[in-house]
């Protein structure tokens, strides 16, 4: 049985997959490809709107989610982050 | 241990208080400075993510700085006679003791729940006020039953639990690990505050011995923030 990602690495496959679509999705396919089920994904993505990590613009009607300057900084630093965390056993 | 004695009339041998003062300095501004180094590193890295183990690691420097800083402070009230040409008020003592019971306390609760987050199921803002209540209750109790003792006692009991349950908790992983360097690490930084409690009290080291206990005491904070440097080196 496939390990069940952790907290930080859930939020990381989120900001990836809008990073890897132009910085720009829209909220349905942010949820179809985050493999999440509709309630944990509402809960995730109100947290990294909350943490700022993400904004939601209004494009001609259509509600676009984008990666805010922390979401970007997020996504370069995790690496270190998870590093950080495994070492010191948080 | 005389009972019901004022905490701050223990007396050394030590005949130089400014040369003890000095040395004490010296070893405050090591464990301090890396200490608040530590804290300070670790911000952006708990902002970005708001994971409640870096939140309680970075507590247990916080604290760690403020038990030293009241600790330097206790010391420098002990010696004001010699130092400064007068005797401190007594209840300025007490009050220093007081903040050092309750930083260190807080300190190495920090640390409890840093090793043990992933099982530890309250609330978070409860789980503060507990700790902080614990802490309240330990200082007061200090200062009542006025034994450093008593303080130095619940501490490594606190500690100790600790372990044990991280051990418990490491045994039912798939790969446990008993004793981790983060164990070690830790285990390290309660016996070296414990000695520095117990030099407080002016049961004083002998000078030959209180130095390397000094030096391996920052050396402890000295690895941290060496491991912290590394892994944080490009945030």
């Amino acid at each position: 049985m496939a390990k069940k990602r952790e907290r930080l690495e859930i939020i990381y496959d989120i900001l990836r997959i809008i990073h890897d679509n132009r910085n720009k999705i829209k909220i349905t396919p942010l949820l179809r490809y985050s493999n999440l089920s509709s309630q944990s994904f509402y809960e995730y993505y109100n947290e990294l709107l909350e943490k700022n990590l993400i904004i939601e613009n209004n494009d001609k009607k259509r509600k676009l989610i984008s990666l805010t300057d922390k979401g970007f900084k997020y996504i370069e630093k995790y690496k270190y982050i998870i590093e950080f965390i495994e070492d010191f056993e948080l | 241990m005389p009972q019901g004695r004022p905490l701050f009339m223990f007396r050394t041998h030590f005949s130089a208080p400014r040369e003890l003062i000095v040395i004490e300095l010296i070893y405050f501004l090591f464990v301090v400075g890396l200490s608040l180094f530590i804290y300070l590193k670790t911000k952006e890295v708990y902002q970005l993510t708001k994971h409640k183990g870096i939140y309680y690691f970075r507590k247990i420097f916080f604290y760690f700085s403020l038990a030293y800083t009241f600790r330097l402070i206790n010391i420098i009230v002990i010696f004001s006679r010699e130092l400064l040409g007068f005797f401190s008020p007594m209840r300025f003592g007490l009050g220093t003791i007081l903040l050092v019971s309750y930083f260190s306390t807080l300190a190495i609760l920090s640390l409890f729940v840093s090793l043990n987050i992933k099982n530890i199921k309250i609330e978070e803002s409860n789980l503060e006020s507990y700790m902080h209540i614990f802490a309240v209750l330990i200082s007061v109790l200090v200062i009542f039953v006025r034994s450093y003792y008593l303080l130095i006692v619940i501490q490594i009991i606190t500690f100790i639990i600790a372990i044990l349950l991280t051990i418990f908790v490491s045994r039912k992983q798939k790969y446990p690990k008993f004793i981790s360097k983060n164990i070690v690490t830790y285990a390290l930084l309660i016996l070296f505050w414990v000695i520095n409690t117990l030099a407080f009290t002016r049961n004083l080291l002998p000078r030959e011995i209180m130095i390397p206990v000094y030096v391996l005491s920052v050396s402890v904070f000295f690895s941290i923030f060496l491991r912290i440097k590394k892994r944080l080196r490009f945030i």
